[in-house]
């Protein structure tokens, strides 16, 4: 399923997401497989984590259904299988927290390989508001100055203790899609993602206003995830819910 | 100047969130909260739990009472939490004042602010909320000015908007440190003493019609008091002979001299919220919580709850499936516990857990019991509670020798505890957690050498029955005298014995079979001075607070350094009030406050103690503490 998640509902935690779902879909009474073992916990799979805080336009999670036990009759299997389907998105979105919305689904054949894994890049949109003026001139050669840098050092405290990696592999791609007034940009950043780990936009920006002397406001930036997609060789963006479809 | 509303506090809060630890703290929007219409609700309150968000979301009280008063139409609850260090330092940087969940309005706005008061080290907590609230600390600070500065005018007062009546926001507070608040006296406006099912929303009733009317602070306050179960400080006056002890206690002409607790008579039919809020960050207990009854008829001598919140009342084992189904329905919750005091001593648990859990099977839903006794302990009844996961399981005999365990009238025995564990090492167990106690009255080191012998003679259980791994954990808190108890007399052990205590068990058990946890003598020390404590510790609450303490009840943020500097700084002897034997004949700081359990049934209990004579779990022989059948009758069903 995709579904957006935003106000409130942008700052549960990735790791208590599922959790979020787990509860939703028990108040729907919508039946989920269960893991065997000996902590049995529901099948849910999400997408790449959303950092907390950041708004989702189009996020994915993975559900293995309880298919129903009474095929309806006189329908094809397609029309059988669109139905419940119909209906479990219908029942869920009543119980899930304001802020998330479901918005399409499909159903993965058995046994296929989580689209989750396969996703590889992901779309932020940023509006990053000034400390003081800066011209689209003096915006347009930070960014490029910023993408051609070789290495660049990003920082981050986890529980304390500081870590330093390279963003640079992370952003493939800046644009600046409107600059008003000098004192305000909205930014597009297409971030890889995967098992190698990623990089949040704000970090970009941190990295930006530190190298490049971009005085951007850092607690006024706003971030939203447009989208997460499945880059091929050739550079063109598939939705993983439509490679399913 | 700029008024910090909602949308000015929402705006900024949106900015200092991304920097702080667990955001998700601060924002609300949670499942079932209720949000209602400011303009349209006549009394608004906050509950505030002087705690972090997620402590304060495991509360049962929270649960209820917010339930419960957004359940009148025109009253609305919202709700506030202590903010975490890191969140404060931010909320001070952006001078955003601290505010409720639910509209994100600043708690100065609000009619009522209601504190819980779980546990004494929580008190700088209440206080710092007030300053980060910008509302003066002291009630005597926020006494309308209207009133004192224009008396003349007081019918212009009374005929304005109805707002203007209260300048800011009457404090109350209940719960079991409401038996004695002595030392928050000054700080807080109204004690509700006893259950606040009934009482609160009486006491919203009154304000209601105050606000409705125009009265002054003053003239709420006044009829307030003719509620019962309600304290207002201000009304009472102590004072002290030289030796620091109680002289008199002075008392209001319009105040009741004992103030009697308030309780409810049908507990099945009480209040029971269907619909609590589902954190999205997680709660230490996020699961439903099914009270099954309130009391206890053990009679523990040291334990504050099993005498405060006495009679024993039982619901129905029918009310109890159906509140179940329910509250599943409604949170989704994938958990559901049964709580209580004592929760193996409820007549019909054996019944209630078998028809829960056929009818939670397949619903991914299991059930728990939090609190199990020795003796009343069926493996049986653990094995399938436990279905799932098969984790520790815990004990509390609490004292090391049969004498002991007598003289605080803890009615287990050795063997209870060895058959017990023999049964659930047998039954797939492989480790038992035994809580224990030091420092209570007449403990000699014959006692603690009990305690090594006991977690011993279990893992001796374990090998017999073919657990060559088993583990015991051996956790030893202090003991705190504590008010309404047989032991509110007893001194507690000085910091230095019990630390000997402490470093004398941990020699003894180097063991890596044995895992021995202790806790800090600096925050026992503290909280029985607190709990004992009177008036006159109000200074030094007020001084620790301005000098930076707060969650005193965690390890990472007690600063005894502090306390200690404040102590003297206040020229308190501390030793007066922890470790002191109290006098029988003294005027106690409390004995204005009736838990309903008398102080004649408790000094005998004292005496009975230092005999080593137990008493009974009242379910057999009426021990007469003077609770039934005047305050409320005792309530069962058939097992």
């Amino acid at each position: 399923m995709a579904y957006s998640k935003k106000k409130e509902a942008s700052y549960i935690a990735h790791l208590d997401l599922a959790r979020v779902f787990d509860r939703a879909l028990r108040r729907a009474q919508i039946e989920v497989a269960y893991s065997e073992g000996f902590n049995p916990h529901p099948k849910i799979a999400f997408g790449p984590p959303l950092p907390v805080g950041v708004e989702g336009v189009r996020e994915y999670v993975d559900i293995d259904l309880k298919p129903p036990e009474s095929p309806g009759t006189g329908r094809s299997l397609q029309e059988q299988e669109q139905a419940f389907l119909v209906e479990v998105v219908a029942k869920l979105q009543k119980q899930l927290p304001e802020g998330i919305e479901l918005s399409d689904y499909a159903l993965r054949p058995q046994g296929s390989k989580a689209i989750m894994a396969l996703v590889n890049l992901a779309r932020y949109r940023t509006q990053a508001p000034f400390l003081e003026a800066v011209t689209s001139a003096q915006l347009k050669e930070a960014c490029r100055k910023w993408l051609a840098r070789e290495k660049i050092i990003g920082v981050r405290y986890k529980k304390g203790k500081r870590t330093e990696r390279d963003i640079r592999p992370f952003v493939s791609r800046i644009e600046i899609l409107s600059h008003e007034n000098d004192n305000k940009a909205v930014m597009l950043f297409d971030i890889v993602t995967g098992n190698a780990g990623s990089v949040r936009p704000v970090e970009v920006l941190v990295s930006l206003s530190e190298l490049e002397e971009l005085p951007v406001d850092i607690p006024g930036v706003h971030t939203t995830r447009e989208g997460l997609y499945i880059e091929q060789p050739d550079g063109t963006l598939i939705d993983p819910l439509e490679m399913v479809k | 100047m700029l008024e910090k509303n909602k949308e000015w506090i929402r705006e900024k809060i949106d900015r200092i969130l991304p920097k702080v630890m667990k955001p998700g703290r601060y924002v609300g929007g949670e499942w079932n909260i209720i949000h209602k219409d400011w303009e349209k609700t006549d009394v608004h309150t906050a509950f505030v739990f002087p705690d972090v968000y997620e402590v304060g979301m495991s509360n049962l009280a929270l649960r209820i009472l917010y339930d419960l008063l957004n359940s009148y139409e025109e009253y609305l609850c919202e709700r506030a939490f202590a903010p975490w260090p890191d969140m404060e330092e931010k909320l001070k940087e952006e001078r955003i004042p601290l505010y409720a969940l639910e509209s994100f309005r600043p708690l100065k706005d609000f009619d009522v602010l209601a504190f819980t008061l779980q546990y004494e080290l929580s008190y700088t907590n209440i206080l710092n909320i007030l300053r980060l609230s910008e509302i003066p600390l002291r009630s005597a600070q926020r006494r309308n000015k209207t009133n004192e500065t224009t008396d003349s005018n007081k019918n212009l007062v009374t005929n304005s908007n109805m707002n203007t009546s209260l300048e800011y926001p009457l404090v109350i507070a209940g719960g079991p440190c409401a038996y004695n608040p002595e030392p928050l006296a000054p700080f807080v406006d109204v004690i509700l003493l006893g259950e606040g099912e009934e009482q609160f929303p009486a006491v919203l009733g009154i304000i209601k019609e105050g606000k409705e009317k125009g009265k002054s602070r003053e003239d709420i306050l006044a009829e307030l008091v003719k509620l019962q179960g309600i304290y207002v400080p201000e009304y009472y006056d102590f004072t002290y002979k030289p030796d620091g002890t109680i002289k008199e206690l002075k008392v209001n002409k319009n105040a009741p001299s004992v103030i009697k607790k308030v309780i409810i008579k049908d507990f099945s039919a009480a209040y029971f919220p269907e619909k609590v809020i589902v954190p999205y960050t997680e709660a230490v207990h996020d699961r439903v919580m099914l009270e099954v009854m309130r009391g206890c008829t053990r009679g523990c001598r040291f334990c504050q709850a099993g005498m405060i919140y006495r009679p024993l009342r039982e619901r129905s084992p029918e009310r109890l499936i159906e509140q179940a189904e329910k509250a599943i329905e409604a949170t989704g919750y994938e958990e559901i516990s049964l709580v209580s005091l004592s929760t193996s001593d409820y007549t019909c648990v054996n019944r209630v857990l078998e028809k829960l859990m056929t009818k939670m099977q397949g619903k991914g839903v299991s059930v728990s019991l939090p609190s199990l006794r020795l003796d009343s302990f069926d493996v049986r009844i653990a094995e399938q509670v436990q279905k799932v996961r098969k984790s520790g399981l815990t004990f509390a005999p609490e004292a090391g020798t049969q004498r002991l365990r007598d003289v605080i009238n803890k009615g287990v025995t050795e063997e209870d505890l060895l058959r017990t564990s023999e049964a659930a090492f047998r039954a797939g167990w492989s480790s038992i957690k035994l809580y224990y106690m030091i420092g209570l009255p007449t403990e000699t080191y014959e006692d603690l050498d009990g305690i090594v012998d006991q977690a011993k003679k279990v893992l001796e259980v374990a090998r017999k029955e073919g657990r060559r791994g088993a583990r015991v954990t051996v956790s030893a808190s202090s003991f705190v005298p504590k008010p309404h108890t047989p032991f509110q007399w007893e001194g507690q052990d000085s910091p230095e014995t019990l630390k000997e205590k402490q470093e004398y068990l941990r020699k003894k058990m180097r063991d890596n079979r044995i895992k021995f946890i202790y806790h800090d003598v600096g925050t026992s020390f503290m909280e029985a001075i607190f709990a004992r404590g009177d008036r006159r510790l109000a200074d030094l609450l007020e001084w620790a607070v301005q000098a930076g303490c707060k969650f005193d009840g965690w390890s990472e943020h007690f600063r005894y350094d502090l306390w200690l500097q404040g102590l003297a700084e206040k020229g308190i002897e501390p030793y007066f009030y922890a470790n002191r034997e109290y006098s029988a004949n003294e005027i106690l700081p409390w004995d204005h406050l009736d838990s309903g359990v008398s102080k004649e049934y408790l000094l005998e209990e004292h005496k009975k103690a230092l005999a080593g004579m137990v008493t009974p779990d009242c379910r057999g022989k009426c021990g007469h503490c003077g609770v039934c059948p005047d305050v409320a009758r005792t309530v069962r069903f058939k097992g």
